[in-house]
């Protein structure tokens, strides 16, 4: 009799674990116009992501203006870091606008209050992400944010992109040269192969 | 044999898409591939190297080989310079050339060196891109010594040209003593830029198919028209004159030719001075030709 009560609770129990290792929660909408930011996981190249300024000899961090202003950098030997990503999607009239991606340790200044949803798990981001890749003005910078993520993520992301065919070559390269310079011995072992079809 | 027929057509329908198909998934391998090595730039060395060097010495495309020819000869490394070595000096044809001239991008010193050693006057392939990595790697004095060995005209002018666009009127004149002055050399004169030699070789009269050529290049160089005047009022012979308003006409000096009709007062030559400021479509003309028409030539 406990045995027949126990059956399905198990069968319940596996069915929400599946749920939640295969799904994830799709980022929220984003309906009202401005910018949205969410955290997920850096990678190595969104760990040090922000705007720097150069000065003879030495590097400055200077944090970034979301509106009109200086572009990221990333790989710059200096003390920003953080193993969190902050993300940012401006929405106009209800389309994306703009993307961006710095290291959650870097200073940001926008004109207006940002529309703040909070943490994401890596998957949910990345899909959005991959949401943009037919919109033609923000989708090189979309290839660019998903590198930025999670390293092992971001791979597995990348590399589908070069392999889908039904995307313009000018974005699979893209994701090509963002790839080569994650430093993981899984990339290499991935170029090798690309390389060896032969 | 109509069954037959029809069986061959449908089978044959049915390949051609799978043919199709096939050309577009190498096509698109091709391409993948010819953007993987590129990408190869931003790669640590260590990791670009093995990559590079396994598509120079495998079975692809020579478009492929040769993006993967250029990323060793980015990479500061001495093995990434041997292999570059060693394709310039036994590759095929087409690659051979290229690593030749991507020594003269970023070759070691030791590279660059042995280029002389690849310099083969008789390889018309191998002489220009020995002569084109020298030009990028900026080594006049390497050139220089081509020239002034050259042992046939080919050699000498393929040398020229590059001394020409390199800019280097030191070899150049030091050239004039070594080999003499001769059209090749006139036009490296030209294309440097150099002014000073080209007027002692215009007033040098002991050639003159030479000072005639030298008198041109003044107009093509610019910025001497008044000594055009000048050879022309010296000129001891028509040729020499035609030159000197052939270099006017070049350089598009027509207030220097109006001075001449001006001043002349042979008819003939008024003619033909006329005549050249129609061709350079200049100004005056009208005004000449109603005070001509007034009876004023």
């Amino acid at each position: 009799m406990s045995r027949r009560r126990t059956l399905p609770g198990i069968a319940v129990a596996l069915l929400m674990l599946a749920a939640a290792a295969d799904s994830h929660a799709a980022l929220p909408a984003m309906p009202q116009d401005g910018w949205y930011r969410w955290e997920t996981m850096a990678g190595t190249q969104g760990a040090t992501a922000c705007c720097y300024q150069w000065r003879p000899g030495s590097v400055r961090r200077m944090g970034c203006r979301l509106d009109g202003g200086n572009g990221p950098s990333i790989d710059v030997d200096c003390d920003v870091t953080s193993d969190t990503l902050q993300v940012f999607a401006e929405v106009r009239d209800g389309r994306v606008r703009d993307i961006r991606a710095l290291s959650a340790a870097c200073p940001v200044e926008t004109n207006a209050p940002v529309h703040d949803l909070g943490a994401v798990d890596t998957a949910s981001s990345i899909d959005w992400l991959h949401g943009l890749l037919d919109e033609r003005a923000v989708r090189e910078d979309a290839v660019l944010v998903i590198a930025m993520h999670e390293n092992a993520a971001a791979m597995r992301s990348l590399t589908a992109l070069i392999e889908n065919r039904r995307l313009d070559m000018d974005l699979r390269e893209q994701a090509l040269f963002w790839l080569v310079q994650l430093p993981d011995d899984a990339v290499y072992r991935y170029f090798d192969r690309l390389l060896g079809a032969r | 044999m109509k069954t037959l027929t029809k069986t061959l057509l449908f089978a044959l329908m049915l390949a051609t898409p799978v043919v199709a198909l096939s050309q577009g998934v190498d096509r698109d391998r091709e391409e993948l591939q010819m953007a993987a090595v590129e990408a190869l730039i931003t790669a640590p060395p260590e990791r670009a190297l093995p990559l590079a060097t396994k598509v120079l010495n495998g079975n692809y495309s020579y478009d492929i080989k040769e993006r993967a020819l250029f990323i060793l000869s980015q990479i500061d490394r001495p093995e990434a310079q041997e292999i570059l070595i060693e394709t310039a000096r036994s590759g095929d044809g087409e690659l051979r050339g290229e690593a030749i001239r991507m020594i003269g991008i970023n070759g070691s010193e030791e590279a660059l060196a042995l280029l002389a050693t690849l310099y083969d006057p008789a390889d018309s392939d191998a002489r220009e891109a020995v002569l084109e990595a020298y030009l990028i790697a900026g080594d006049a004095e390497a050139v220089y010594r081509i020239a002034a060995n050259s042992t046939n005209n080919d050699e000498f002018e393929d040398a020229m040209d590059v001394l020409g666009a390199m800019g280097a009127r030191d070899q150049l004149r030091r050239l004039r003593e070594a080999k003499g002055v001769s059209e090749a050399y006139i036009d490296a004169l030209i294309i440097s830029g150099d002014a000073e030699t080209l007027l002692e070789i215009a007033a040098d009269g002991s050639d003159e198919e030479n000072q005639l050529q030298a008198i041109e290049a003044l107009g093509i160089v610019g910025g001497h028209d008044d000594r055009l005047i000048q050879i022309y009022r010296d000129a001891g012979s028509e040729d020499v004159r035609e030159a000197a308003l052939d270099g006017m006409l070049i350089s598009g000096y027509d207030d220097g030719v109006l001075e001449l009709y001006r001043s002349s007062t042979d008819p003939a030559e008024k003619k033909e001075l006329l005549e050249r400021l129609v061709i350079m479509d200049s100004d005056e003309v009208w005004s000449i030709i109603d005070s001509a028409l007034d009876g004023g030539l």
